[in-house]
């Protein structure tokens, strides 16, 4: 790994992680992200086409989560896409550490994609969204490190501004760890305008629609794809 | 944990108020009831009662209780005005009253003050040593200004002196989980099954740690604990069957190199699988094929 | 003697239902002093602990062969452990409370108050019915009774020959006592029945003694075998899904 990565999340995917911090409240949620790994070798992207909702209760549990991961990735498998990448929103709301659980959670998927980033909910951005005019997604990143301890990542990101992400990367000594990165970061969305869809979702309560895994366990009728909620 | 009966009816009473079909005291009092966490709905149907003179005079001397239940929903949502509000009008009626300055602590607790909130509180501890949910409100405080271990100190103290609440061990439980501290959740989900052992929701909060402890002699009192699950629910559960299924596998692969005395009979396994199957063909067919790929990879 | 007496329905009207209606309202004018009259209970440290103490070890008896062995052991070593066990109790302390009970003023008073609540009306309505409605028979139990009950059952009237279920007003008095406890706590609310009769039973056997609660529990606890009851349930789950497969 020597490269640089830009990430590259879709409306869709990143949309669903908000809806679903929002539908909890209360409690932290989690996710996977899915996407692939495109772009020259250059200039490689992180695509992140697609996210599932997963839990929102008892993160920490083992079952429903090895259920979940197995189910995804046949799913996914079969469409070509990886699992890229993992989000969480933590249960307070001025909390940014990274969690134990987030933290096991990320190794594993790391495991299989060494390219794996973990996000993580910038609560205090997503309250202030509806004022400004902030095009930035509201998501704090964490990220693999390359294990060679001098090279930087540059990150260049035109909508980007300055403290909208925080980049966490993984040392030699195996944790995922905040580098402070001011000026340029690595992760866009693809659509331009997806914080103002966000919005308009907020104003019409569309979090209620959209479904985790959690809820699919409850009540299988349920789908934990969400077909029908960008419909 | 709320059964599902409950939740059922919970929903179907919060559909019918939302939509303007009246029945929002009865949802109210269902929520107090089940102690549930559903504060913007219970401001918005509490405040409109409130707000109607003809409605709240109707409500006789459940007007103060409401006008609790109110404050509360109040400030966790931060509408802090009108939490204020009600608890000026609560505190006219029941002067010196010990239940509106705890609802006053709660409200510093709520606008952050956490030093002046736990001055409070102790101050109405000292008058009266035994309200429990004051107890409660101050570990309640640690864990909101991230001082988990702190909370955890609290709610152990509390326990030790008011061991028989079983709330506050279901809290102890969900914080040790959420700190990857196993073998305490553990202990915790053991006394909620003590206490209530026809509960299956702590049968299987209490395999699934089990099974995230790992270990043999662990996985399989797991897959005996989604059983009584099983058992218990009459077989609906999905989380149960696929435990099961989970257990089994992870029980193959961890009795791979030993000899094959094959004391647990594969029966179980089959039949939680079947029901899955149905179950998933009646009432989720696009998700069938994954479920069979996933109990065929797991049958490893 | 077999025969039947007519009764008069005035005796109905201007005996026994009157008669119910005050012993109704006693009840509640007695709740609602009472309530007056409640000093406020600060419930000593040591009480509530052992109380909650109790409910434990009553759940883990209850609930034993629900838990891994392993984890049942180890709470009944926490329960009755000699040296710091939590039902533990040396003997010397076992005396205390009924000494405490006497020598403590307020404890004293407030046995005092609650007596002497129930004390005062029972007397007075007593003499009340005896002063007005005595003397004449007020009512016929539908099933025989013995002649024992004479006495007792047919206090003003004094003639032998009547059949013994004949009663007066005083063994209405008695059955209204007794039975309106149901309808008291229907009317005032399920916790503040005046449940009469379970305060004359406290009466007798005086006082609540925790440490007594404590050391029954022990003994129950170091009773019990515990026989792990999850293996059975792998079998029950089977059965239960085979029902529902098939």
């Amino acid at each position: 790994m020597g490269g640089e990565f830009r990430y590259q999340i879709g409306q869709n995917a990143y949309i669903k992680f908000v809806l679903h911090a929002l539908k909890h409240k209360t409690s932290a949620v989690n996710g996977v992200l899915l996407g692939r790994l495109s772009g020259a070798d250059t200039n490689p992207v992180v695509e992140i086409t697609d996210s599932v909702p997963l839990f929102h209760s008892q993160i920490g549990l083992l079952p429903p989560l090895e259920i979940a991961l197995i189910q995804i990735e046949e799913y996914y498998g079969a469409q070509g896409l990886n699992i890229v990448g993992y989000y969480h929103a933590n249960e307070r709301f001025d909390d940014f550490e990274l969690g134990n659980v987030a933290k096991n959670v990320g190794d594993h998927i790391y495991r299989y994609f060494p390219q794996a980033a973990v996000l993580l909910l910038d609560n205090k951005k997503l309250g202030a969204l509806p004022n400004g005019k902030d095009r930035s997604p509201v998501i704090q990143v964490i990220l693999i490190w390359d294990r060679t301890p001098k090279t930087m990542f540059s990150y260049t990101l035109p909508f980007l501004h300055a403290k909208a992400t925080k980049l966490y990367t993984r040392e030699m000594s195996k944790s995922w760890k905040v580098v402070g990165s001011d000026g340029s970061s690595q992760l866009t969305i693809k659509e331009p305008s997806a914080n103002i869809v966000l919005l308009d979702y907020i104003s019409s309560e569309k979090w209620q629609d959209i479904i985790d895994f959690d809820d699919h366990l409850d009540d299988i009728s349920k789908d934990w794809l969400n077909p029908e909620l960008f419909k | 944990m709320v059964s599902k009966t409950d939740e059922a009816q919970v929903n179907r009473l919060e559909n019918q108020v939302d939509n303007g079909g009246g029945g929002a005291w009865e949802y109210l009092c269902l929520v107090r009831k089940l102690k549930l966490r559903r504060s913007d709905k219970v401001l918005k149907h509490g405040l409109s009662i409130l707000n109607d003179p003809k409605k709240r005079s109707s409500l006789g001397p459940d007007e103060w209780t409401l006008y609790e239940q109110v404050a509360i929903a109040a400030m966790d949502c931060q509408c802090l005005d009108v939490a204020k509000d009600c608890i000026k009008t609560l505190q006219k009626r029941f002067l010196e009253s010990k239940r509106v300055g705890r609802l006053e602590a709660m409200l510093l607790e709520a606008k952050g003050s956490w030093a002046e909130a736990e001055k409070a509180y102790t101050s109405l501890l000292e008058d009266n040593p035994f309200d429990q949910v004051i107890h409660k409100r101050r570990a309640a405080m640690a864990k909101a200004q991230g001082n988990i271990l702190g909370a955890i100190e609290w709610l152990n103290k509390y326990l030790e002196i008011f061991m028989a609440d079983h709330d506050a061990w279901r809290e102890l439980a969900e914080i040790y989980v959420s700190l990857q501290m196993y073998k305490q959740a553990a202990f915790c989900y053991e006394e909620l099954i003590l206490s209530q052992p026809t509960n299956p929701l702590y049968h299987l909060a209490y395999a699934d740690v089990l099974y995230t402890l790992g270990g043999l002699e662990n996985i399989q009192a797991a897959k005996k604990y989604y059983a009584s699950t099983v058992d218990l629910t009459g077989g609906k559960n999905t989380r149960a069957l696929l435990g099961i299924c989970l257990c089994t596998s992870a029980m193959g692969q961890l009795t791979k190199g030993r000899n094959k005395e094959d004391k647990e009979s594969p029966e179980l396994q089959i039949l939680a699988a079947t029901a899955l199957e149905r179950d998933y063909k009646q009432r989720a067919p696009t998700k069938l094929s994954l479920l069979t790929s996933t109990l065929r990879s797991l049958k490893l | 003697m077999a025969e039947d007496l007519v009764l008069d329905t005035a005796i109905r009207d201007w005996v026994l239902i009157p008669l119910s209606v005050v012993m109704v309202l006693i009840g509640v004018l007695r709740y609602f002093v009472s309530k007056l009259m409640r000093s406020s209970q600060s419930p000593d440290a040591k009480i509530v602990k052992e109380g909650q103490i109790i409910i434990r070890a009553r759940n883990l008896r209850a609930g034993a062969n629900f838990i891994p062995p392993k984890s049942f052991r180890a709470r009944r070593v926490y329960f009755s452990n000699e040296e710091n066990g939590l039902l533990y109790v040396p003997k010397g302390q076992a005396q205390n409370a009924q000494a405490q009970m006497f020598s403590d003023p307020n404890m004293a008073m407030d046995m005092m108050k609650k007596n002497l609540s129930m004390i005062i009306p029972q007397t007075l309505t007593f003499a009340w019915v005896n002063f007005f409605f005595s003397g004449f028979v007020a009512a016929k139990i539908p099933f025989p009774l013995t002649q024992r009950f004479r006495s007792m059952l047919q206090n003003g009237i004094d003639l032998s020959t009547v059949d013994v279920s004949y009663v007066s007003s005083r063994s209405w008095y008695f059955l209204n006592l007794f039975g309106l406890r149901g309808l008291f706590s229907l009317i005032l609310g399920e916790e503040n029945a005046m449940d009469d009769t379970q305060r004359m039973m406290q009466m007798s056997g005086f006082g609540f003694d925790p440490t007594k609660g404590l050391s029954a529990e022990k003994d129950g606890l170091d009773i019990v075998q515990h026989e792990w009851a999850l293996p059975k349930f792998e079998q029950r789950a089977e059965a239960v899904l085979r029902k529902l497969v098939s």
